[in-house]
């Protein structure tokens, strides 16, 4: 099947079984590898990456489902302002975290701020529920996230 | 990421001409293998087996060995047979579906109460006194089992390795906290010059001191292949593999039986440990070690017998979890101490005060405690923040006078106290061998080797770097930390950290520091650990010091049970902790909240038990695991301290999972004596309480 997508501001065709994890294609056709397979069950966040501006577990996604659509990952997302918000914010709140699952991280964080510029903590923890990851702490990331909004707050002041 | 950590992940890197590998598995529990039939394998696929190993076939780790695909005697569900390599990872997994392996049957080796002589694979006998004679004359012992079954660690990035191979040499990229014996192992397996090898330690993560050796069969087992094919190979763990035939903590079960005096102290006490080892436990000696000597806790009993056994069974390799069994041990013992007071209406805090060993006295490895643990101080504070004597009473009050447990609130709280051991000197080989170097160059930049995979431990040595030093911390680097050009050394640790590796640097760094202003540069100091001579363990007799500092600490956990699904939560939980000074209080207490994390999904959701050989559940999907934006609130609390910095990152495992299960026995007066504790346990625990009422 062939499936014609925007990559990452791209168009971009593929021919592949429609069965295939959108991760894989990812990975293996495009080497784009801030998709990461974790737990191939849409819990730890890993293979994050932005399918029509919202934050998606590639992992559970069916490749025939990106057909026409916009796929956005974190190698393209880097470049952009709002990540350099998130990541700075994260050094400064001085976040411990080993990066495998930084696609799930960052994409979340970009998402809730962009929705809701002041998040409460129980947002940001709500958020974070299909994030699995034993290296960061929760606390951190709630502060870290915090400090991402208002980064962003200013930018757009 | 810091330089130093490139590549930043194994699964990330792919080699041209690059061959995929995945494991052919044993598919009964014990038995002997007969015969592996491939299927007709296309071109560019390859099965190799132990037959094709040029080395030894096994792997040593501190004096025990593993194989790398087992020859004959199949010990194990799922243990490895081969490695089946080819170019695409699709056809590679249909293929290794396909294999066939003839075995013949053999009956499991179980883990049992009642066991043979043969299933020892490890024991320690240690007491002091007559320990059997005062529980016999007793008028009243207390007895307390308690289980905690398997717990996996829960990679996100599973387990795996990638090798690339040329003329020259071989070079394995794996996430290991033990880069030197990745070397050694593959050396030995394939014969080949350590020389001709060189190790690349990627990310880490947390690694729970469950990439110890386990990194080192997996990169044996890819760099036979890739040897073998003169190709690159990678082999990547599915989820399921992972979860399935991946290194677990043991699953142990630990009796306590106790007498107390006429004034209600401890007089004596028998323990019996027994850990479930699997078909391999590399590091079961040191398991034993530890939890033997963990078994009084932070308490004075003059008169003990503990009796540890590791028993062989028919399960995938255990191993260690952060804590080395201590964890398991405290939640035994603090388990038992709850119940004993309970039973005999004791103030939980006056009587620890009374019971706590403390300056002057004597501990189970014959050793005088030199400083004091402040255990007052750290008890007084706990009880303080979190309102403890006030709650508890008006808890004890309500509980005591319901009649059925639809009346609520239902809530609970208790007291657990502990003392992570730090930098267990009790090590094979002893003291664990660590160096670092560090090199101050001809532009005052400074380098540093050493074995520091954590992001917060790096982020502490730099600080220390800088301060000592006096340069600014982006003059400061880590170097490449390969076999090539890191010293040989024994495993990273969680607790060796900041106890034996934090201090080097400094030293180091000191040294440097005194030189750089008389002697030319550049100027490269190298430490390496040695235990002092005063402070010798003997691991025969078990008498010594065993760890290098211990960090003493008290958390109180409220509970309230929902009386509709019975789900306990914790309302919060509050931590007083003596660990020494703190040197960046934002990553120590991230540290302790890390711990706490898994301390709580461990008491009330992370699920593992064994059926037929396998873990149920069979399936990584229905592990349940707390995420973190579900843990519950806790507050941290330091003493002030100028004495050096010690670990504490395996503290909240140590003291939640007991006096979280304390807080339920308030609330239902029924104790739970296994983790996690689910509704349907509590349940369980009510019903049978009612019915034997």
């Amino acid at each position: 099947m062939i499936i014609p997508f925007v990559l990452n501001g791209d168009l971009v065709y593929i021919d592949a079984n429609p069965g295939e994890r959108l991760v894989h294609i990812l990975r293996r056709r495009f080497t784009l590898l801030s998709a990461r397979e974790g737990c191939n069950s849409g819990r730890c966040g890993s293979c994050m990456v932005l399918m029509n501006d919202q934050p998606v577990p590639s992992c559970l996604v069916p490749v025939f489902q990106v057909k026409n659509n916009s796929v956005v990952t974190l190698e393209h997302f880097s470049k952009t302002d709002e990540y350099h918000d998130i990541i700075t914010a994260f050094e400064e709140a001085g976040i411990s975290m080993c990066g495998f699952c930084n696609a799930g991280k960052i994409f979340i964080t970009h998402t809730l701020i962009r929705d809701n510029p002041r998040p409460t903590n129980d947002e940001i923890r709500a958020m974070f529920s299909g994030n699995m990851c034993r290296c960061t702490d929760i606390e951190d990331l709630i502060n870290g996230v915090r400090k991402a909004a208002a980064r962003r707050r200013r930018r757009h002041a | 990421m810091t330089d130093g950590h490139a590549p930043a992940f194994f699964s990330d890197l792919d080699f041209p001409d690059q061959l995929y590998g995945m494991l052919v598995r044993s598919t009964i529990q014990r038995g002997y293998l007969v015969d592996i039939k491939p299927p007709p394998m296309p071109d560019g696929y390859r099965l190799y087996t132990a037959t094709d190993i040029p080395g030894e076939n096994r792997l040593t780790v501190t004096g025990t060995t593993v194989p790398v695909f087992t020859p004959y005697e199949i010990q194990y569900y799922g243990e490895p047979l081969g490695i089946l390599v080819g170019p695409d990872p699709e056809k590679v997994q249909e293929l290794v579906s396909e294999v066939l392996v003839e075995t013949e049957l053999l009956s499991p080796v179980q883990f049992t109460d009642r066991f043979a002589a043969s299933q020892v694979v490890a024991k320690r006998i240690h007491f002091s006194g007559n320990a059997d004679v005062q529980l016999d004359k007793a008028e009243r012992v207390f007895e307390t089992e308690c289980e905690t079954p398997a717990q996996d660690h829960y990679y996100t990035e599973t387990l795996g390795v990638a090798v690339s191979v040329s003329s020259e040499r071989l070079d394995i990229y794996c996430a290991t906290q033990w880069p030197h014996h990745v070397k050694n192992s593959v050396s030995a397996v394939l014969d080949l010059d350590p020389a001709e090898i060189r190790v690349i330690p990627t990310v880490i993560g947390e690694a729970l001191d469950g990439k110890i050796w386990f990194p080192s069969l997996i990169a044996a087992q890819a760099a036979l292949a890739s040897v073998l094919s003169r190709k690159p190979v990678k082999l990547v763990f599915t989820r399921q593999e992972d979860f399935l035939f991946s290194v677990k903590s043991a699953p142990v079960r630990i009796r306590y039986r106790t007498v107390l005096d006429e004034q209600f102290a401890l007089k004596a006490m028998h323990v019996r440990i027994l850990i479930n080892a699997g078909a391999y436990s590399p590091l079961i000696d040191e398991i034993v070690d530890r939890m033997t000597i963990a078994a009084t806790g932070p308490y004075y009993c003059p008169e003990f017998r503990i009796e540890t056994y590791a028993l062989r069974s028919s399960l995938p390799p255990m191993g260690a979890f952060s804590g080395w069994g201590d964890t398991q041990v405290s939640f035994a013992l603090e388990n038992h101490i709850s119940r004993v007071l309970s039973e005999c209406a004791l103030s939980p805090t006056e009587w620890r005060k009374e019971n706590l060993l403390d300056r002057g006295r004597i501990t189970l490895t014959g050793n005088e405690l030199k400083q004091s643990r402040r255990f007052d101080e750290l008890i007084d504070l706990a009880c303080k923040k979190s309102d403890f004597f006030r709650k508890r009473t008006a808890y004890e009050l309500l509980n005591r006078n319901r009649t059925t447990l639809k009346e609520t609130p239902l809530r609970g709280i208790a007291l657990s106290c502990a003392c992570q051991g730090n930098g267990f000197t009790g090590k094979n080989p002893p003291g664990g061998s660590y160096t670092v170097s560090v090199t101050m160059d001809t532009e005052s930049r400074v380098h540093i080797s050493a074995n520091v995979t954590s992001d917060s431990m790096r982020r502490i040595t730099l600080e220390q770097a800088a301060t000592i030093l006096e340069v600014g911390k982006e003059a400061i680097f880590f170097t490449d930390s390969s076999t090539d050009t890191t010293a040989s050394g024994g495993p990273q640790t969680l607790s060796d950290k900041l106890t034996v590796i934090l201090p080097l640097v400094e030293k180091c760094c000191t040294t440097i520091q005194k030189q750089r202003f008389r002697n030319p540069l550049p100027i490269t100091v190298k430490k390496t650990y040695r235990p002092p001579r005063s402070e010798a363990w003997d691991a025969s007799t078990l008498q010594g010091k065993p760890f290098i500092s211990t960090t003493p600490a008290v958390c109180i956990t409220e509970v309230e049970l929902d009386p509709l699904t019975w789900t306990p939560s914790v309302r919060k939980a509050w931590f007083v902790i003596d660990a020494g000074k703190i040197l960046d209080e934002g990553a120590v207490r991230s540290a302790i909240r890390r711990s706490f994390t898994l301390a709580c999904s461990r008491s009330m959701a992370e699920y593992l038990v064994i059926r037929d050989g396998r873990f149920a559940p069979g399936d990584s999907v229905q592990y349940d695991m707390l995420p973190p934006s579900e843990m519950p609130p806790v507050d941290i609390y330091f003493l002030d301290s100028t004495e050096a910095p010690r670990g504490v990152g395996t503290l909240a495992q140590l003291l939640f999972p007991p006096a979280f299960t304390s807080a339920l026995h308030q609330i239902i007066r029924k104790g739970a004596t296994s983790l996690p504790v689910r509704p349907e346990d509590i349940y369980t625990l009510v019903t049978r309480k009612e019915e034997a009422e």
